[in-house]
């Protein structure tokens, strides 16, 4: 029995170092991200400036600018519309273009004036079902 | 061109049931006791192989090795007495049942068969030893 | 040719319901009969798909355009190996490629075990059967391959052709892509086999080693084949998506981890079982765990429920999944429960130096790695149900939980070889540690003595360093050990050692490969990168190297348009070499594609990536990363390969009775 408890005891020693990892990781900034729809952020208001943030919509058409590494674009759903700023260093895609009809992901912050700055675009064309990726 | 599909599904399906027609019979399975002490005999001779490893490796000290390898010892000079009883007491078992058998009917066009208490595998009632894993046959 | 496959497709399922049916009744009776009858349903099962195969794969070859999967997944100018290969490049084709492997399988295991297992084998065949019945049904019925084109004229939907295909993903026009799936579909498929010896074990009763024996060989192919098909996906990832990284803890990515982490737990705890009757119950758990843990991974993916960049989209077969693993979990664990008295171990742990509390510990964190993992990747569904907030959980957590647990079991691989069975005894344990730990130690110093501070990538190495030498010991004391006894010469010794036992030192091997790969993986510790745009001409740096941009290219091929970098790498003033990143547009699927150009040494990757143009086209915008260690990962892998082939290798038997352990 003694050999039991000693291993009853370093496992649990074990079980909790790694609860206290995986808490203390959601804890970190960076770790953990919002997902939500154009619409629902405009319902978080300002709580929204401080969470790392994935937001769904729609590409609107000829809404992208390009300038050398500078994008931007719009995002619509609903009635709602979101205006984005691409500050990723990854490629974004040829297909990334105002004739398309796609479903857009960004990856980012929320920031003054309303804009949100975009590390991440993971775009999907309507029509296919596989996902087109700027990156992973 | 989808007939031949058509054709070839049927088919083996068909040729998949044919077995369920012969007339055949059960296979008996093997002795659980039998299994169990088996694998614990493998089990010891597996222990007592690594303990000679450990300790040329330098694991155990000798006073451990010599302790430990005796009680290992015992293990097994028990369960090889436990098999030997067991597999005797098989036999009689085989015994008496080969004698309800005789007064029934065969009903099977083929030899009367018997089925090897160690592989399965199906052998002549008259054989002694199994065709296939050369163990003893009742 | 289309009619042939769909009827043969079609016909899998009855003949599989036949099958496990069949199986189950021979098992009620025991009648030799039925058991034959229901082997020849397997073979049947096999036949029938391997046809279906054969006649998608000509489809393809011949692009017959009217079938809605061959105009999805290629077009004309496909060359013909990519043709073939478009068999599992979509949705359909690659769930048709599963149930085909697990029609193999059950073809094979039925033909391997007709003289034998008699008791067992109605069971396994039943099981496999059953779940061959489940994939056809969605084969056949949701996501048919052989569906034609169809077009909506108002009142009536006519069939057509269409002129060309859009042809295959650029991304999976890549060596690494095109096995990926097949390796990794073997590595899942492979689970079902344990899973069924198990499943009829727990069913007959007879739970002694028998069936454990049996799918040893099975349970580390799978193994092997469930680790090459991850990394293979990490090299693909690394090679073709242009990020940098090979690992990103993507849903999909980690599917594929968790059948191999409770695979792996399985393999370390089977020793247990066999040398002292214990974790029986832990051990059904495992092998039931894998199993459903593949269906699983298969579901995830292909769902839709957790998003994902290699998802496939939501195909509808979310329902028949869940109601599939529903039942699989409830049958599973309802014998396991049902069995647990005869499931009782045979001895008792005697102390928590020996091996046997290593394995434990070894089981313990690898069961903490399975749950950390499932709980990161299915943070998005349970946060939304309890919170209403769809909240995903990136890399910085995972990393946070599983390096700490990583290093661990890297320590533990080290120290399990220095344990003996049973107990290991105090004065030994000292001289076995001590020498190995000294020597890290000095290890520790020489490394922060080259600069090196980056706290955890110092623990890798040093534990790295502790567990090749435990390991280099062990091969050199044993070939010591059998020289004594032998008078072999010290190679020879050595090789004989390892042949007599060819588990425990193919093992060994493989831990070295773990330690490779780690080794990789702490490289990540010092990654750096640079991003610049350039014309021809312009210059920029990245630590100790220089690039400089000798021309930029545009090039058109039937496939595809593309513009390219010619990129002259020096150091130190000398050239190194030119690098060549392009990226390319492929006109039929509408798809661009990078293609980045890597520089691998030993000591690190140069990584160049072509991101994109500048309005004027005059420019273009590179990013280069690099990479230390990258190449100890892939090499790590190719040895993790030939460890497992070792230690499937029988033993060797000499005149004297030889070793096992």
């Amino acid at each position: 029995m003694n050999n039991r408890i000693k291993f009853i005891i370093g496992s649990v020693v074990i079980i909790l170092a790694v609860i206290v990892l995986a808490v203390q990781g959601m804890q970190e900034d960076t770790s953990m991200s919002y997902s939500k729809t154009v619409s629902e952020l405009k319902l978080l208001g300002d709580r929204a400036r401080a969470m790392n943030l994935k937001i769904s919509g729609d590409l609107k058409k000829g809404s992208i600018v390009r300038n050398n590494m500078d994008l931007d674009f719009v995002i619509t759903e609903g009635n709602s519309e979101l205006q984005i700023h691409y500050i990723g260093s990854d490629p974004i895609p040829d297909t990334f273009n105002n004739e398309m009809d796609a479903e857009v992901v960004v990856s980012g912050k929320l920031v003054d004036g309303g804009v949100f700055n975009a590390e991440r675009i993971q775009a999907k064309c309507a029509s296919k079902y596989e996902a087109d990726y700027s990156s992973n | 061109m989808s007939i031949l599909a058509y054709l070839l599904g049927a088919s083996l399906l068909v040729w998949s049931m044919m077995p369920l027609f012969k007339k055949d019979s059960s296979w008996i399975s093997l002795y659980m006791e039998l299994e169990e002490l088996e694998d614990r005999k493998q089990r010891v001779y597996g222990n007592i192989a690594d303990l000679e490893f450990d300790y040329a490796m330098g694991r155990l000290s000798e006073s451990d090795f010599t302790e430990v390898r005796q009680s290992f010892m015992n293990d097994a000079g028990r369960v090889i007495q436990k098999l030997e009883e067991q597999r005797s007491a098989d036999l009689e078992e085989r015994v008496k049942q080969d004698i309800k058998n005789i007064g029934k009917k065969s009903g099977s066009k083929k030899i009367k068969h018997q089925f090897c208490g160690k592989c399965g595998s199906e052998n002549s009632l008259d054989a002694k030893f199994c065709t296939k894993c050369g163990e003893g046959l009742s | 040719m289309a009619d042939l496959g769909n009827v043969l497709l079609y016909s899998l399922f009855p003949l599989s319901i036949y099958t496990t049916l069949v199986a189950l009744a021979a098992g009620i009776t025991k009648r030799q009969g039925l058991l034959v009858a229901a082997r020849r349903g397997a073979y049947s099962v096999f036949a029938v798909t391997t046809l279906s195969v054969l006649s998608l794969v000509y489809l393809l070859v011949t692009s017959d355009f009217s079938i809605e999967y061959v105009a999805s997944n290629t077009n004309q100018s496909l060359p013909l190996f990519y043709k073939i290969v478009a068999l599992w490049a979509g949705h359909n084709g690659s769930l048709l490629l599963w149930t085909w492997i697990i029609t193999i399988f059950v073809g094979i295991v039925a033909y391997q075990n007709r003289h034998k297992n008699n008791d067992l084998m109605p069971y396994v065949i039943f099981v496999m059967a059953g779940t061959t019945v489940f994939f056809s049904v969605l084969n056949v019925f949701i996501s048919n391959p052989f569906d034609t084109l169809y077009q909506d004229l108002g009142n009536t939907l006519q069939e057509f052709a269409v002129q060309d295909g859009r042809g295959l993903n650029p991304l999976l026009q890549h060596p690494a892509m095109i096995i990926h799936p097949p390796v990794l579909f073997i590595g899942y498929v492979g689970t079902v086999v344990p899973f069924a010896f198990a499943i009829a074990a727990l069913i007959t009763g007879k739970l002694g080693a028998g069936w454990i024996h049996t799918t040893r060989r099975w349970a580390l192919t799978t193994w092997g084949f469930l680790a090459a098909g991850i990394v293979l996906g990490g090299k693909w990832a690394y090679v073709e998506l242009g990020w940098g990284g090979y690992w990103a803890w993507d849903p999909v990515e980690n599917a594929s981890l968790l059948p191999w982490l409770t695979a792996t737990a399985y393999l370390h705890s089977v020793m247990i079982q066999e040398r002292k009757g214990m974790l029986k119950v832990w051990n059904m758990a495992l092998v039931i765990a894998t199993y459903l843990l593949a269906v699983f991974g298969t579901f995830l993916t292909r769902s839709g429920i957790v998003s994902s960049v290699h998802a496939f989209a939501n195909s509808g077969l979310g329902p028949a999944f869940a109601v599939f693993l529903t039942t699989a979990t409830l049958f599973s664990v309802g014998l396991l429960l049902y069995r647990r008295k005869d499931l009782k171990p045979d001895e008792e742990m005697q102390s928590l130096v020996s091996r046997e509390s290593g394995f434990l510990f070894n089981n313990l964190l690898f069961l903490l790695a399975t749950i950390a993992v499932l709980w990161g990747t299915l943070f998005p569904v349970i946060s939304e149900l309890f919170t209403g907030d769809q909240i995903t959980v990136g890399p910085p957590w995972f990393n946070n939980i599983m390096i700490p647990i990583g290093l661990a079991l890297l320590l533990l691989t080290g120290v399990g070889p220095l344990l003996a069975w049973r107990h290991t005894s105090t004065e030994t344990l000292k001289r076995s540690f001590g020498w190995p730990i000294l020597g890290s130690f000095i290890f520790v110093l020489v490394l922060l003595g080259f600069g090196v501070n980056d706290g955890w990538a110092i623990g890798s190495f040093a534990i790295s360093f502790f567990v090749t030498w435990t390991i280099v010991v062990e091969f050199i004391k044993g070939a010591g050990v059998r020289r004594k006894n032998s008078g072999e010469n010290f190679f020879k010794a050595l090789y004989m050692l390892s042949r007599k036992n060819t588990r425990r030192y193919g093992g060994y091997i493989i831990h070295l490969a773990i330690v490779l790969m780690f080794m990789g993986f702490t490289g990540n510790a010092f990654n750096s990168e640079t991003r610049a745009e350039v014309g021809e001409g312009d210059t920029f740096t990245l630590d100790s190297y220089s690039f400089k941009t000798l021309a930029i290219n545009s090039a058109e091929t039937e496939n595809y348009s593309s513009q390219s970098l010619e990129l002259e790498m020096s150091k130190k003033g000398k050239v190194v070499d030119t690098l060549h990143p392009e990226r390319r547009y492929y006109f039929a699927s509408e798809q661009p594609s990078t293609e980045v150009d890597i520089y691998s040494t030993m000591r690190e990757d140069i990584y160049i990536v072509l991101s994109g143009a500048s309005n004027d086209g005059e420019k273009v915008i590179v990013q280069v990363y690099r990479n230390p260690f990258v190449k100890f990962v892939w090499i790590g892998a190719w040895l993790l390969v030939f460890g497992t082939l070792f230690a499937m290798v029988p033993n060797l038997r000499e005149s004297k009775a030889g070793g096992q352990a």
